[in-house]
C-alpha cells in the first residue's frame, strides 16, 4: 500500500492532471479512506470516499511532503468529511446502520472470518471497536490502519496530543478486555 | 484476554508489541480492502472531472463562448438585425441606459385598442410614454412612383400628425381614402382662427 521512491514523480505528475498517476495515487490510497469511513460506520461510505478523492484532487497543489504526510494529509480530508457526516447524521437522526450492513460491502477475505490473527478472535475485535466511543474508534483505527504517530493522529483530529494519548490509552484499555 | 500495555505513554514504541501488531494486523486485513471495479471506475471519473486542468479549459471555453455571443450580440443590436421583438427589448433596455439603438420597423398591422381614439390608417398604435421611436407604414407610392408601402420614423409627440402631410414635399398621395386626421386642441392656448386640419 504504498507506491515508495517514485511518490514524488506520480504526485508531480497527478498535479498536472496526469489520469494515470491520479489512478495510482487513488489504488494506493482507496483502501485506506474507503477503510476509515467504512470501520466508523460511515452511511454510504463509497460515496463519502468519493468526495474525499474530488477534494484530493482540487487541493493537490497545495500540498507538499512525502509518502507519509500525503496519507496523514488525505485522511486529514477523510476525517472532516466523517466529522460532517456525524453532524448530519445527529440533526437529521438516521436509522443505526446494522453491522452486517457494513460488513456486506466489504469483499471476502480468506480467513478473515475464522478465527484470529495472534490469537485474537476478529468477530470479537470487530465487536469491541464498534462498541469504542467514536473519538477512540477514530485514534485506534488511525493508528491502526495508517500507522500513524501520536502527533500525526492528532494533527488530523485536530485535538492535543495529550488528548489523543488518553483516548488511545482509554480504548486499549478496553480492546484488552477482548475475549479469546 | 489480549494483554497490551495501557500505558500510552511510549505508544509510538508499542508497535512492537505483539499483541498490538496482532490487533492492528487483523483491523487492516479486515478492512483494507481495494474498492469495487464500479466503484473504483465511478471515483476515478469524478477525480478526472474534477482535475483542475480540465476546469481551467471548461472556465476558458465557457468565456470564450460568453464574449463571442456579448460582442456578436451587441453587433447585430447596433446594426439593428436582430429579430424584431429582440431588438425592440434590447433598443429599451439600451434606452435606460441613454445608449440610442436603432428600433425594428413595424411591419404589422395597425393595432387598435379600446379608447384609443378614431383610427388613421397607415399609423399604428402609439403607447403614450413609449420611449422605442416608432414607425408607420403608410400605402403611398415611393418617390420614384412605385407602388407599395413606405415606411416613415414617427417621432413620439408627432404619433398624431398625418404620415404625409401635404405641400411637404416627397412622396405624391394616390390613393388614402382615409378620414382626415383632427389636429387636437393646441396644448398651450385656443386654436387659431386659420389653423386647419390636413386633409
Amino acid at each position: 500500500m504504498t507506491i515508495g521512491v517514485s511518490f514524488p514523480e506520480v504526485l508531480h505528475a497527478a498535479r498536472r492532471g496526469d489520469e494515470r498517476a491520479m489512478a495510482r495515487l487513488y489504488r494506493d490510497v482507496a483502501p485506506l479512506v474507503l477503510g476509515y469511513l467504512r470501520a466508523n460506520r460511515v452511511r454510504d461510505a463509497e460515496d463519502v470516499a468519493g468526495d474525499v478523492f474530488v477534494s484530493m484532487v482540487r487541493s493537490l497543489g497545495r500540498f507538499e511532503g512525502g509518502e507519509r504526510q500525503f496519507h496523514s494529509w488525505l485522511l486529514t480530508i477523510a476525517h472532516r468529511r466523517l466529522v460532517d457526516h456525524l453532524r448530519r447524521s445527529i440533526v437529521r437522526p438516521e436509522h443505526p446502520v446494522p453491522a452486517e450492513g457494513i460488513e456486506a460491502g466489504l469483499p471476502t477475505v480468506a480467513g478473515a472470518d475464522e478465527a484470529g490473527i495472534g490469537g485474537v478472535e476478529t468477530a470479537h475485535l470487530l465487536a469491541a471497536v464498534d462498541a469504542l466511543t467514536p473519538d477512540q474508534r477514530q485514534v485506534v483505527l488511525l493508528r491502526a490502519l495508517a500507522d500513524l504517530t501520536v502527533p500525526e493522529i492528532a494533527s488530523v483530529v485536530g485535538k492535543p496530543e495529550t488528548a489523543v494519548k488518553a483516548l488511545l490509552r482509554r480504548a486499549v484499555a478496553r480492546l484488552s478486555r477482548v475475549p479469546r | 484476554m489480549v494483554s497490551m500495555d495501557p500505558d500510552i505513554a511510549g505508544f509510538d514504541e508499542a508497535t512492537a508489541d505483539p499483541e498490538w501488531a496482532a490487533l492492528a494486523g487483523a483491523l487492516r486485513q479486515h478492512y483494507l480492502q481495494a474498492p469495487a471495479p464500479a466503484t473504483e471506475s465511478r471515483h476515478l471519473a469524478a477525480m478526472a472531472a474534477a482535475r483542475p486542468g480540465r476546469r481551467r479549459r471548461r472556465l476558458a471555453v465557457a468565456a470564450a463562448v460568453g464574449a463571442v455571443s456579448l460582442v456578436g450580440g451587441t453587433t447585430l443590436a447596433a446594426a439593428g438585425e436582430l429579430p424584431a421583438p429582440v431588438q425592440t427589448g434590447v433598443a429599451a433596455l439600451a434606452g435606460h441606459a441613454h445608449i440610442s439603438l436603432p428600433a425594428p420597423p413595424a411591419s404589422a398591422p395597425p393595432a387598435t385598442r379600446p379608447g384609443a381614439g378614431p383610427a388613421t390608417p397607415g399609423l399604428t398604435a402609439v403607447r403614450p410614454g413609449a420611449s422605442t421611436p416608432l414607425s408607420a407604414t403608410t400605402p403611398t407610392t415611393g418617390p420614384q412612383g412605385r407602388g407599395g408601402p413606405t415606411t416613415r420614423r414617427v417621432t413620439p409627440g408627432d404619433e398624431h400628425k398625418r404620415a404625409d402631410p401635404p405641400g411637404k414635399g416627397g412622396a405624391k398621395k394616390l390613393d388614402d381614402p382615409g378620414p382626415a386626421v383632427t389636429t387636437p386642441p393646441h396644448p398651450t392656448g385656443p386654436r387659431r382662427p386659420n389653423e386647419t386640419t390636413a386633409g
